[in-house]
């Protein structure tokens, strides 16, 4: 032990060899002289308390909260607390209402990072002047300038790219800071009347849920939190919630208080994990082998909700054994419909179309297993079964002995898993974006929601599957589309027609708004203009130079083949087309250098190409290190705005103005109009109006400005009167006003609303109870939006059927990154959301200051690796150094780095070096008529970074 | 000892406390924030088994055996985990491409959560938990009989204990005394500091920031006597809230709520019998009453499963969040505390040498480069 003998240290020995506490000397002669003063009037010492009472003190409070991608949690209201002109601290408003009396209320809400926003906010990362850069890109040269020369230089390099190369030249990577609100608005609306490309990134960011995609027709659909305490069961299953979803986590403990069971699948023993009743590791990515021998078990044992699935799901429907794909009635009548699915009624022993409007079945009771002959059209017998006996087949290869051997997991955890799930009444999952983050994590999803609707555990209160939570006012999409507040009208007729149009067609609303937000990928649309972010880095970016390679054995051409046709073809569109090279990127609020799997690739290969990289964005960090302007953004305290949030906490937040923006910072909004006025003014200037971008659309740029303001109905000062505009458009946050919003912090959303994410949730929010998703689909029998209108598990895709991806099943991950040992894992850390806080004092001072992987105490002695060892993570692709920390959570042969550190927190390299995530050629299928193809957040190519292969070594520091 | 008319207590039910570190940060914000109280956190939250903070503090001594004080030992700065000094400025506005950010003082060694998610035991049986602490206001305060200036007192009303900061004189005995080790020593003031209960709050009728901004809520805030809340009925009624190393003899009036754990896996990768958490070490933390702790809490959560009522686990889901905190459940955003700079009112008259003004509270807004130069 340390014995510190600079303070006082003979005191020390004097109390080491004594058995009590001695008093020095001069203590005594102390008591003495006190005594001496007996009678005197003695001192009042109280008011040394005074500095904590004047400490705690402060001028006002405003609402606020962080409009930042905290996703499933987002976003908590804060009391913000002002004191001489700045945030002094925050505290959670804590006024949530209690849903009913069953179920535990909402509050506090709010994490650690949400309390020290107040320090983020001020720290040595903020960046509150416009900075234009004056060395090289990276070197961290910059020259403070005026906003005026900021945007008027940016201003003229725009319209000299846009004139001469093209509007498709200048993109938007909107990133995480897109909040479908006022940020959002203004660059919504810019790309609208410019043209002007925005990465759609929900498959990039690796968001995808693919698995959802094909089997519900949809990713969104979500409950409340609080309707975690109506299940029975609870699977965390690639989930790590108790360091992701704090705000929500009580839900799941009280829970548990309340006699849920919860159970965490995992191959790490993560912190989830501790609050479980049941652990079940498995090997990384092997996570639907588990499925699917549940999935075998619970069919073996027949503990299968057998009308659900019936009416439900596609099992009843026939499949051709010829040719694998689906009995349609384009098979049986002239002019059939390839969308008109049979089934074989078991009450009247005859092939039945399947119902088409509605799920009901009627009379129909369709056999599960049926297997027959029918006649199509040209005459032919063609032998037919069910999905369901199809399914069956397939399930015989995950006996427990099999998934075992897979996985890694006992037999007995297995069989024990598998019973919790049959004896359940209500079973959910914890959502989570872990899993869609492997090659394989469609395979996994659908897998997974197998055992769900084998279960009948979906559309209930506790009982469903959940992938991608999403709720946002409704007001956005008519504010960003309409030219002016006169057009509103005109706007709504028009979309109600549009929509009308294709229900008129067969498809349902919900199907009908998806497809309308294909739109956003095409030319010549009302919409603003979007392409498939994944596609933009892997094709512009150059990441698809690191796939070609022979990890993925089931190949048959090169990865980068697949991705061209796949764009050429036009199944997924790109912009800029190939050949055609971006010129210009703004990042707004968003980390494009941090965050694209690939690591440096894009620096080496795109960047050099870009006349101009904009960063916006209220700190400093590893974009905006290579950028050639910085324009400082408002904080959260220091504007006014609300931003999307998901069902889990159905409460619209807002944030105020607590403060006047730091140094010459301003709101977004106020931003982007700016710049529409500064392009406005230049392009007078300089003689030029309308141009034509490359696909024929008209761009005004010298009345750019009075079209993004409405004209001057909402000028760049306004954005707290387009918060409010917004507000007053929507329909699902009931009556509330801005003002109302601003007093309150928050308010209670009353319906899902009309914006296609939001619909996705398919259900009712009714006064006094939880929510619950997908209601309209299982009690009001509305159609899934799939192809065949049902929860779909066999796919008839020509892709699907080539990679034998009919149905869900079991594929071991390539080897990505080449043949090395360890696969490294990840996850989203406790600290940080994304890079926002990764680099604050306060969040580094609660870890270890420095990133670090995790590597289990079995594997470092085998590699001679201590705690805090620095060590070297390759594999074929690339390197980086970081340091080792030995934790006993791990499997051995897993790796695991938590996502999101800066590259300059790396001492060489960034991880994402490691990570090429190849692209799986599932998902680049499009032009199929079906609820695969791309639109607006789904659709797309996913990208991945739980499984790549590495190596390590140790290396000196 | 003193005579105390009330006590007030905390439970801290370890089956909620998720390791976010909010109550940590909620603390930092209100009250550590003057010159040398960088390193301060009052409240700390642990990974446990694991060093705790200070760094194996549970071998520092201090407390009390049958009665007779306890020599102690001071942890030292680094043993406390300092805040790292990173180079920002270097990194962002250095000239120099690639500069990575790192800590000034040079690489970091140790830290207040170093070991966090490590605990102990083999994968696939390794366990851990969280251990939340703040100091526990005890009954028999050892750090109030070490200090031979007596400038420290219990409080009658509520027995919340508190150093005087202007009778200290900066000895530390009270921090070798302590045997949980949470008194700091501020070396710009000269005086050593630890939590205060968060007394202003309380005087307000609001909960401690750390129980109040909790997200998981963990934290219960009342009065021990109150027999109708639930503080009093979780340790006295269901008993099943105990102190941390009551052996220590110091009485705290901090509670724990021991933490069940999902059971061991055998050699064949199955289900056992066994909790994770060995038994044993719960019984050091907690004394041998944690077994039968354990087994009331199971027992009661079974009869929730089996469709029946429990008031024990009703206590601890507390579905209305304001019943955890007893009389003090009022809103800060409620209570009028106008800063000194705007108040009219007259303050007490401060000690010069430790005077309250904005210049010695580090406010993090000093550390932004003004970008004059550049």
């Amino acid at each position: 032990m340390a014995v510190n003998l600079s303070r006082r240290g003979f005191l020390q020995g004097l109390g080491a060899s004594t058995l009590v506490l001695s008093t020095p000397s001069f203590v005594a002669r102390a008591a003495a002289a006190v005594s001496d003063l007996a009678g005197l009037p003695i001192p009042d010492y109280s008011a040394w308390q005074d500095i904590y009472q004047t400490q705690w003190s402060w001028d006002k409070i405003a609402k606020g909260t962080h409009l930042i991608n905290c996703w499933y949690q987002s976003h908590c209201a804060w009391d913000v607390y002002v004191k001489d002109g700045l945030v002094y601290r925050e505290e959670q408003t804590a006024k949530y209402p209690q849903t009913n009396s069953d179920v535990p209320d909402f509050n506090p809400r709010g994490c650690q990072k949400g309390c020290a926003f107040s320090n983020r906010m001020y720290d040595a990362t903020r960046v509150i002047h416009p900075l234009k850069r004056v060395g090289e890109r990276g070197e961290g040269k910059w020259k403070r300038v005026s906003w005026d020369e900021a945007l008027t230089d940016i201003a003229d390099r725009y319209i000299d790219v846009t004139v001469n190369e093209g509007s498709d030249r200048t993109i938007w990577d909107i990133g995480p800071g897109m909040d479908l609100a006022t940020s959002s608005a203004a660059v919504f609306r810019f790309s609208k009347f410019t043209r002007s490309v925005l990465l759609d990134m929900n498959t990039e960011i690796g968001d995808g849920h693919r698995g959802a995609l094909e089997t519900l027709g949809k990713i969104s659909g979500e409950r409340s939190a609080d309707d975690f305490f109506y299940s029975d069961l609870i699977l965390i299953w690639g989930s790590n919630p108790i360091y992701t979803q704090i705000p929500n986590a009580h839900f799941y403990t009280e829970a548990r208080y309340n006699g849920t069971k919860i159970i965490t699948i995992s191959p790490d023993y993560n912190a989830s994990a501790t609050k479980s009743d049941l652990w079940v590791p498995v090997k990384p990515g092997t996570d639907a082998a588990l499925a699917m021998g549940i999935a075998r078990w619970l069919v073996e044992h027949d503990k299968i909700d057998r009308a659900f699935m019936a009416e439900q799901t596609d099992m009843p429907l026939l499949v051709r054994a010829d040719t694998g794909k689906f009995l349609t009635e384009a098979d049986m009548q002239a002019s059939g419909s390839i969308h008109g699915f049979y089934l074989y009624d078991g009450a009247t022993k005859r092939l039945m179309p399947a119902p088409r409007k509605n799920l009901n079945l009627g009379e129909l009771q369709p056999d599960l297993e049926a297997i027959t002959t029918v006649t199509v059209r040209d005459g032919s017998e063609v032998s037919v079964s069910t999905v369901f006996s199809l399914l069956k087949d397939s399930l015989q290869l995950y006996t427990l002995a099999h998934v075992s051997k897979v996985c890694g997991t006992g037999e007995k955890m297995i069989e024990l898993m598998a019973q919790s799930v049959s004896n359940s009444k209500a079973m959910t999952n914890i959502t989570s974006s872990s899993l869609n983050k492997y090659f394989h994590g469609n395979l996994i999803e659908r897998a997974m929601i197998l055992v769900f609707a084998l279960t009948g555990n979906m559309g209930r209160h506790g009982a469903g599957y959940s992938a991608f939570p999403f709720l946002t006012p409704d007001g956005f999409e008519p504010f960003t589309l309409i030219p002016d507040m006169h057009s509103l009208e005109q706007f709504a007729l028009q979309a109600h027609g549009m929509v009308e149009e294709k229900v008129a067609e067969g498809m349902t609303e919900e199907m009908a708004l998806y497809d309308l937000t294909k739109l956003v990928f095409t030319t010549n649309s009302p919409f603003p203009q979007a392409t498939c972010a994944t596609l933009f880095w892997a094709v512009h970016g150059g990441v698809k130079d690191l796939h070609d390679n022979n990890w993925t054995p089931f190949l048959t051409k090169p990865m980068s083949d697949y991705v061209l046709d796949a764009v050429n073809s036009g199944d997924q569109p790109l912009l800029p087309p190939v050949g055609k090279t971006p010129r210009i990127i703004f990042h707004f609020v968003s980390n494009s250098l941090r965050r694209v799997r690939g690591g440096d690739i894009l620096k080496e290969k795109l960047w050099p190409q870009l006349d101009l990289s904009v960063v916006l964005d209220m700190r400093m960090n590893t974009t905006a290190q290579h950028a050639d302007y910085f324009l400082p953004c408002a904080a959260w305290y220091e504007r006014n705005s609300f931003k999307w949030v998901t069902p889990l906490s159905p409460f619209l937040t807002a944030t105020t103005a607590a403060t006047e923006p730091l140094g010459s910072a301003k709101p977004d909004w106020e931003i982007i109009l700016l710049l529409s006025k500064a392009i406005q003014k230049r392009a007078k200037e300089r003689g030029i109006g309308t141009v034509k971008s490359p696909h024929g659309e008209d761009i005004a740029l010298d009345k750019l400005y009075d079209h993004m303001s409405m004209n001057g109905a909402f000028g760049e000062k306004d954005e707290e009167k387009v918060a409010a505009a917004i507000l007053q458009l929507s329909s699902n946050v009931g009556d509330i006003t801005w003002e109302e919003l601003k007093e309150t912090g928050f308010a209670r959303f009353t319906k899902p609303g009309g914006d296609s994410a939001s619909l996705g949730n398919m259900t009712d929010f009714k006064e006094g109870e939880t929510l619950v998703p997908h209601t309209h689909h299982v009690e009001k029998k509305v159609p899934w939006p799939t192809y065949t209108r049902r929860m779909q598990f066999y796919i008839d895709q020509d892709r699907y059927l080539e990679m034998g991806e009919a149905l869900p099943r079991h594929k071991d991950a390539p080897k990505i990154g080449g043949n090395h040992p360890f696969m490294l894992t990840g996850g989203h850390p406790r600290e940080s959301i994304h890079s926002t806080w990764r680099d604050n004092p306060l969040m580094l001072q609660l870890t270890r200051g420095e990133p670090y992987i995790l590597i289990c105490p079995l594997d470092a002695a085998g590699k001679g690796v201590e705690d805090g060892d620095l060590l070297r993570v390759f594999n074929d692709v690339g390197e980086f150094h970081v340091k080792a920390k030995l934790s006993p959570s791990l499997q051995p042969g897993q790796l695991l780095i938590y996502h999101a550190w800066e590259d300059y927190q790396f001492k060489k390299g960034t991880m994402r070096n490691v990570t090429p995530s190849p692209i799986n050629p599932v998902e680049l299928v499009g032009n199929t008529g079906t609820h695969l193809d791309p639109r607006f957040a789904t659709g797309q190519p996913s990208t991945f970074d739980r499984d790549a292969r590495v190596d390590v070594e140790k290396i000196e520091a | 000892m003193a005579k105390i008319k009330r006590q007030v207590a905390m439970i801290m039910d370890l089956n909620k406390c998720i390791g976010c570190q909010t109550c940590t940060i909620a603390c930092k914000t209100l009250w550590t924030r003057r010159k040398g109280m960088e390193h301060m956190l009052w409240n700390t939250v642990n990974t446990n088994p694991g060093t705790g903070t200070p760094r194996n503090y549970e071998t520092m001594g201090g407390g009390f055996k049958n009665g007779a004080a306890q020599p102690g030992i001071l942890p030292n700065r680094e043993d406390w985990g300092d805040r790292f000094d990173m180079n920002y400025e270097e990194v962002f506005y250095g000239g120099k491409k690639g500069t990575p950010l790192s800590d000034r003082k040079g690489d970091p060694k140790g830290g207040a959560n170093w070991d966090e998610d490590v605990g102990e035991g083999d994968y696939p049986n390794n366990y851990y938990f969280y251990l939340p602490r703040i100091c526990n206001h005890c009954t028999h305060p050892a750090c109030l009989e070490a200090c031979p200036r007596k400038a420290i007192e219990k409080r009658e009303e509520d027995g919340i204990v508190l150093i005087n900061e202007k009778k200290c004189r900066g000895y530390q005995f009270c921090a070798e005394a302590c045997p949980y080790k949470k008194i700091y020593f501020n070396e710009e003031e000269g005086v050593s500091q630890k939590c205060i209960f968060c007394l202003p709050r309380l005087q307000e009728g609001v909960a401690n920031a750390c129980a109040r901004q909790c997200p998981g809520r963990v934290r219960f805030v009342g009065y021990l006597d109150d027999e109708e809340g639930p503080i009093h009925k979780l340790v006295y009624k269901h008993k099943v809230a105990l102190t941390l190393h009551p052996e220590y003899g110091t009485q705290p009036n901090v509670f724990y709520v021991p933490p069940m754990s999902p059971p061991k896996i055998d050699a064949d990768g199955n289900p056992t019998d066994e909790s994770r958490i060995p038994p044993e070490y719960l019984e050091f933390l907690f004394g041998p009453e944690v077994h039968a702790v354990m087994k009331r809490v199971e027992a009661e959560r079974q009869k929730k499963m089996n469709g029946e009522e429990s008031e024990l686990m009703d206590l601890l889901i507390s579905r209305k969040w304001q019943d955890l905190f007893g009389p003090f459940s009022k809103s800060p955003a409620e209570v009028e505390r106008i800063s000194v700079a705007n108040s009219d009112q007259s303050v007490s008259v401060y000690d010069p040498a430790v005077q309250y003004t904005p210049d010695n509270e580090i406010h993090p807004i000093k550390f932004i480069n003004p970008m004059e130069d550049r």
